[in-house]
């Protein structure tokens, strides 16, 4: 690991806050107890992804995946912590190389109606941004636009059309032209396949696939579907309420989860090969980012929760070379460990 | 369908569904009481925590799964025979559809409830399902029970839809994929409508294929997959 990382977050946080409207500002000068509400949706997240690499990052709804990823692509500005790009501090960059980061980080957005503008044709949807920022000139952009839709399957005959005259699977694969006509190197996939079903799914995955080999991309895949993201990453990160509990290759993850959530995810998923399962539900729903338990976010919901789990926050920490998980039984004396725990140490 | 639109927006939880109960049925007097009963006594059986309050709250106040547990109390307030689900977990993560599974699986055990479940996950299916139907363009062209189909598919397209899930390919692999997109509806094909799409389609698919009946299943294929001649679905 002597070169540094494509791209890498330390300890970056994103806090939402809810400002009060004139009719609370006055009910809090009156004495009245209203306070502003923050929620944090990404609390402190190191991230570190290397080239080429397919990093796949797994969690509930409202847990801050897809802040995190807008984090990554450097759509939202983070409330706290640093972003690096190729060993280097973004913000301290001179503004031209900072917009050259910023094409070379592309995000495909999560749903595909809602994502390109009904009221451009394809042909201005996918080339607008490569003449904008002058990679070609408006008088080759039918050209340019033909061999980018080429490229993720679709026939250059379709360059006059509005996104409505699209199916699904069409709409996921102009998203990911637009985003490539910029020649990205790192894509930031935010449940990109998630709107779509099994046959068209499995269609844009191998475009993914594809697409890696071909321009040597880099992934951060967000989705909540865990059979996607074995298929496609090297390494899963799983967040629960805004914070990383558990990091892995993927293949260990999936064969041996050290965090609770994790078992407790993976236990969830319905399988093929499992016939007339009785279902039995997890308990209790995630909590609110808006109050989080304390301690450890899990708490509430974990089978194994400790009175230590309820005050201090589990630190993410390496538990075996280059899985880390954060969780306060690895701190635990053998023989008070859980089974999947002991697994994992011996 | 999505648990947001479902529900009705601006009305309390507690007025919409006894409403639905005053409605749809002759209750015993007094009918007002009896309705929010009813209301109260469906929410329960959906594994909601406290329902007097629940009863109070409006939609926007309840979460996603939440929400959707309410959309199944409603569907069940009249005590129904069959429930028939569209899609309904699949706007939810694994844990809350764990959950609604667990929830509709139990009454339908506990109150004999026959159930239509409309979705595209197949691994849900396995799980939950007794029987399948499987449609493509308008019309079913396999059924089943769900061992028989998931283990061992007559019609090709079942057999393509099975083997394009992920975790039935080796990991990295390109998913195997059925070719081409599914045919509008305006302009279906003539003869079979899987037809374009389908490695095994011969001059006689340009005839549309009758649903057979191949001992207890049925197939709407000329050329359905036999045991002996396709290596079994992995």
């Amino acid at each position: 690991m002597s070169e540094a990382p494509l791209l890498e977050l330390r300890g970056v946080s994103k806090r939402f806050v809810k400002t009060l409207d004139a009719a609370a500002k006055i009910a809090r000068r009156l004495g009245a107890n209203v306070r502003e509400e923050v929620v944090h949706a990404v609390d402190g997240v190191d991230l570190a992804v290397r080239k080429g690499e397919v990093v796949g990052l797994v969690g509930e709804s409202g847990c801050g995946k897809s802040t995190l990823g807008r984090l990554a692509a450097g759509l939202h500005p983070p409330s706290a912590g640093r972003r690096f790009w190729k060993g280097r501090e973004v913000d301290a960059l001179p503004p031209e190389e900072q917009r050259r980061v910023q094409l070379a980080i592309q995000m495909i957005f999560q749903d595909p109606y809602a994502s390109l503008n009904p009221r451009m044709r394809v042909v201005d949807i996918v080339g607008e941004a490569a003449v904008v920022h002058g990679l070609v000139v408006r008088e080759v952009q039918r050209d340019y636009v033909a061999e980018c839709l080429g490229r993720v399957g679709l026939d250059s005959s379709l360059l006059r059309r509005f996104p409505h005259q699209f199916s699904g699977g069409q709409r996921a694969r102009i998203g990911i032209a637009r985003a490539l006509a910029v020649r990205p190197e790192f894509l930031v996939c935010d449940e990109a396949v998630a709107a779509l079903d099994v046959s068209i799914q499995a269609q844009v995955l191998n475009l993914f696939i594809r697409l890696r080999e071909e321009l040597g991309l880099t992934y951060l895949f967000i989705s909540h579907d865990l059979g996607v993201v074995r298929h496609l990453s090297d390494r899963v990160i799983i967040m629960y309420l805004g914070r990383v509990v558990e990091t892995a290759p993927t293949a260990e993850i999936y064969a041996q989860p050290n965090h609770p959530y994790t078992q407790a995810l993976l236990a969830e998923i319905p399988r093929l090969d499992l016939r007339h399962k009785t279902f039995v539900a997890i308990r209790g729903e995630i909590p609110s980012p808006l109050a989080p338990p304390p301690g450890c976010h899990f708490h509430p919901r974990c089978p194994h929760a400790m009175p230590r789990c309820k005050i201090e926050r589990p630190v993410l920490r390496e538990i075996a070379p280059g899985r880390f998980s954060a969780c306060h039984l690895n701190d635990a004396p053998a023989g008070v460990a859980p089974s999947a725990q002991t697994e994992v140490t011996a | 369908m999505s648990p947001m639109s479902r529900r009705e927006f601006i009305k309390r939880l507690g007025l919409a569904m006894a409403a639905l109960a005053l409605v749809r049925c002759k209750l015993p007097r007094p009918k007002t009481e009896t309705a929010r009963d009813r209301a109260r006594e469906a929410l329960v059986r959906v594994g909601i925590a406290a329902p007097d309050e629940r009863l109070m709250a409006y939609p926007h106040q309840c979460s996603g799964g939440m929400r959707q547990r309410v959309a199944i109390a409603i569907a069940l307030i009249n005590r129904p025979d069959l429930v028939i689900a569209d899609e309904p977990t699949t706007a939810l993560d694994v844990t809350i559809q764990g959950q609604i599974l667990a929830e509709v699986q139990k009454l339908c055990r506990e109150s004999g409830t026959a159930l239509i479940w409309i979705t595209h996950d197949l691994a849900v299916i396995a799980g939950l399902a007794d029987e399948v139907c499987v449609m493509y363009a308008g019309r079913i062209v396999e059924h089943g029970t769900v061992d028989q189909v998931l283990d061992t598919p007559l019609h090709p397209y079942t057999r393509g839809l099975l083997d394009s899930v992920p975790s039935r390919n080796r990991p990295g692999a390109p998913l195997r994929q059925i070719p081409g997109m599914t045919p509008s509806l305006l302009r279906l094909p003539e003869g079979c409508a899987f037809r374009e799409r389908c490695a095994r389609a011969t001059e006689t698919c340009l005839s549309e294929p009758p649903l057979y009946p191949l001992g207890d299943r049925q197939v709407r294929c000329f050329h359905p997959i036999h045991a002996e001649d396709e290596e079994p679905v992995v």
